[in-house]
């Protein structure tokens, strides 16, 4: 196995997980983790500038894309304050679970969605900071916030579906 | 020391303090019951949410990689042609020699130029091999 390909089978599966999380979206999120492993292997290829730490790199992309792509969604994931409940979460997956979690992240504003995303993936404080372009020192803080409203939200979303 | 901020505590539980403030933290909470009752909510709520985080989403399959497709088509054509001209010019020279050396007689030659192995265009014609079948026969 080549070293791209041992990177590849690595770190697919987190990295479409983040997508989706972020977007909600599960064909985009494919998408967008492809366009990035592509642009890792042309990298690899062309033997240009050392990659210090590949997970960062790979998940910094994804999160850049996520964005792009997540402004230019003409949908109401993009405003910021509207509350989104889970039936309008549009995403080929049957598990209310899923769509209860979807739905509330799409609660939490851009930055707080990204530290979290990257936290539940093992990140630690200073590649969620290198990231998500936030102070080392914010990151507890930012994060022990982000995690209690995204509880309130999903009892928020749970009451809603369940009633 | 003053009580624990909500930030400080969640670095305590991921093990992102230096040295001194873990043990000053963990000193703290061995003797302020509010501040460790903050620490044991953060820790479920961190375990819950991870929990969820981590097993929601259905699991993808890791699909195969298409390796892009490298962008060299200019050079490998210009050769291509310069390659093809050059057989051309062979074959025309060898047609001119062996024309001139037969007698009046009319004869009908064939050549047939067949490259060996694959052509591999970034080499120089040089160091690229044809045989050129030659058949021969009388025209009455
Ligand atoms: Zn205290």
């Amino acid at each position: 196995m080549t070293q791209f390909e041992t990177v590849y089978q690595m770190y697919y599966q987190g990295l479409h997980r983040a997508a989706q999380q972020m977007l909600s979206n599960k064909e985009e999120a494919g998408d967008v983790v492809q366009e990035v492993f592509v642009s890792l292997y042309n990298r690899m290829q062309s033997h240009s500038a050392e990659i210090n730490n590949v997970k960062s790199w790979l998940y910094r992309a994804v999160m850049n894309k996520c964005i792009d792509a997540g402004r230019s969604q003409k949908n109401i994931q993009s405003l910021e304050g509207v509350s989104v409940v889970a039936e309008d979460i549009n995403i080929d997956d049957n598990n209310y679970q899923t769509k209860i979690l979807q739905a509330a992240l799409q609660s939490l504003n851009e930055k707080e969605r990204m530290m979290v995303v990257l936290y539940s993936q093992g990140l630690s404080y200073k590649e969620i900071a290198e990231t998500a372009e936030v102070n080392f020192t914010s990151v507890g803080k930012t994060l022990s916030r982000s995690l209690k409203k995204l509880e309130t939200l999903l009892k928020h979303q749970k009451h809603e579906l369940l009633g | 020391m003053n009580c624990l901020d909500e930030g400080i505590i969640q670095s305590y539980i991921d093990g992102e303090l230096s040295d001194k403030e873990m043990s000053d933290v963990a000193m703290h909470i061995s003797s302020c019951k509010h501040c460790l009752a903050q620490l044991k909510q953060q820790e479920e709520r961190k375990n819950t949410l991870l929990d969820i985080m981590q097993n929601a989403n259905d699991k993808v399959e890791v699909p195969a990689f298409n390796v892009p497709v490298q962008v060299v088509e200019i050079p490998l054509r210009r050769s291509r042609v310069w390659m093809k001209v050059s057989a051309a010019c062979v074959f025309l020279i060898l047609l001119l020699t062996t024309y001139q050396s037969q007698d009046k007689e009319q004869k009908e030659i064939f050549f047939y130029p067949e490259w060996q192995d694959q052509v591999d265009a970034n080499l120089p014609i040089t160091q690229q091999s044809f045989t050129i079948t030659y058949t021969e026969s009388s025209v009455n």
